[in-house]
């Protein structure tokens, strides 16, 4: 059965047929919602529809189809009547539900005076499950401590490998501590609110209980403003990406932070084109490299470098 | 005997009529007033601190008073059954579900209901002008309204007591 949270943002006819639909939420990955198309239900790499009396069917012809209409009233339903009061994630192209569902929307982005934004004729939403994979990087947490502590991290994959996960779980660990060391303060800047997954400011993702979560700033102002004034121990950042951002980065290490960072990437060589991560790795800033893969069957593996670029480990 | 009782009640009604008149414009007065706080502090909330919908009426229900306290509980109510119907509509419906409890006439109850126009869709510019506007016309009723308020008095007043004289006078 679906959480209420996620089946209360759809209209009423199809209200009713998820409310007697048997879907197994743990499975679920996303629900794909498009103008005049049926409404698909992605199970990994399985999708099955409903039809209107919530039966379960592989068959495209019985499925619900959703109206533009009805698109529209999910928007409504979804921004709480309120559309001026979520343009800062719309701009990111989604929403976030309470449980830290995301609901991706595009339509046509039109941009008004004064640099006011707003999105119209919504057309499709994708609503992303979220299951925060609580203790996924135990093991690799206990990999990244050394003698003086915490080594200085970037965790590297292409898209859709879990690096966001893993890294929300690193922040979770960290934060909380265990038997061996105490928990540190984490400060994450949270760009694209993907590993808070805040609704109206309050993290739906446990990210432990010594985290500070800057959400919605650009990295390298977000990483400025923790400097200045949560005194973070570890800085966590997602997606390296822009010349300012390994800037800030540099900055958070002569103050004396941590860092845990991921990045884009599925090969050392292409790292090595990367200008912004050859300084850092040149001045010595980073100290291990965790190489994220995935498997044809969607298992995970971690290979971790140290400085010198050798395979030290595998988890 | 019965003539007797016809003077006495008409001389005691006619004070009650005076002060139960004075009441009722006393009241629009107070309904007027409220009407332009609460216009603002919708116009505030929405356009410049951009709060959630269900969150704004929330906070309104603790600033306003009796009748508009009711309206936005009865509001919110219905935004939490998420029947898909408008907001203007649903603001609409909440408005007249409580009317009775409003002195509000003609053009001032029409505005009352326009507030639902700025809470639909709509782009914060948008908004802000359907607010700005609600906002000059409530303070051009208030105005017309006080102006026109020692002239209502003396024409009520002296309505109730020309009527009640008269009705002794045919009685005696």
């Amino acid at each position: 059965m679906l959480d209420e949270q996620i089946i209360s943002i759809f209209p009423k006819q199809i209200k009713a047929a998820l409310r007697k639909a048997a879907i197994d939420q743990k499975q679920l990955e996303e629900i794909r919602v498009r103008v005049n198309q049926p409404l698909i239900f992605m199970d990994g790499e399985r999708e099955y529809y409903i039809d209107a009396d919530g039966r379960l069917s592989f068959e495209l012809n019985s499925a619900i189809r959703v109206t533009k209409k009805e698109i529209d009233e999910m928007l409504s339903l979804l921004c709480q009547y309120s559309v001026y009061a979520y343009e800062d994630q719309l701009r990111m192209g989604y929403i976030t539900l309470i449980g830290g569902h995301r609901v991706g929307v595009v339509g046509e982005n039109m941009t008004g005076s004064g640099g006011s934004f707003r999105m119209s004729n919504v057309a499709y939403l994708n609503i992303r499950i979220a299951r925060q994979r609580i203790g996924c990087a135990l093991q690799l947490m206990k990999a990244l401590q050394g003698n003086d502590g915490l080594h200085n991290t970037v965790l590297i994959a292409p898209p859709g490998v879990g690096k966001t996960t893993y890294l929300r779980d690193l922040i979770r660990c960290l934060s909380t501590g265990d038997e061996e060391s105490s928990g540190m303060k984490v400060g994450v800047v949270d760009e694209r609110g993907e590993l808070a997954a805040k609704y109206q400011g309050i993290p739906q993702n446990d990210l432990g209980p010594r985290t500070d979560v800057l959400s919605y700033a650009s990295k390298s102002e977000g990483i400025y403003l923790l400097l200045r004034s949560m005194s973070p121990q570890v800085i966590a950042v997602d997606e390296l990406g822009l010349p300012e951002d390994y800037e800030a980065v540099g900055r958070a290490f002569h103050c004396g932070c941590k860092l845990i960072l991921t990045m884009h990437g599925s090969r050392i060589e292409e790292l090595m084109l990367n200008t912004g991560f050859l300084q850092l790795k040149r001045k010595g800033m980073l100290d291990r490299f965790v190489f994220l893969e995935k498997d044809a069957k969607g298992k995970r593996r971690a290979s971790i470098y140290n400085e010198r670029l050798e395979r030290i480990a595998v988890c | 005997m019965l003539k007797l009782t016809g003077v006495i009640l008409a001389a005691v009604a006619m004070p009650g009529l005076v002060i139960s008149v004075e009441l009722e414009l006393l009241n629009r007065q107070k309904q007027l007033r409220s009407l332009s706080v609460f216009l603002t502090f919708l116009h505030n909330q929405i356009c410049v601190l951009c709060v959630p919908l269900p969150l704004v009426i929330d906070a309104a229900i603790r600033q306003v008073g009796s009748p508009y306290q009711e309206v936005c509980r009865s509001f919110v109510t219905k935004l939490e059954q998420k029947s898909g119907e408008e907001v203007r509509i649903l603001w609409q419906d909440a408005c007249r579900d409580q009317k009775q409890k409003f002195v509000l006439r003609g053009e001032e109850w029409m505005t009352f209901l326009e507030i639902g126009d700025a809470l639909s869709d709509g782009t914060i510019g948008f908004r802000e002008q359907v607010f700005s506007l609600l906002e000059k016309r409530v303070i051009c009723l208030q105005n017309e309204f006080s102006d026109s308020l020692a002239e209502k008095r003396k024409i009520t007043r002296f309505g109730i007591v020309a009527s009640g004289l008269f009705l002794i006078v045919l009685l005696i």
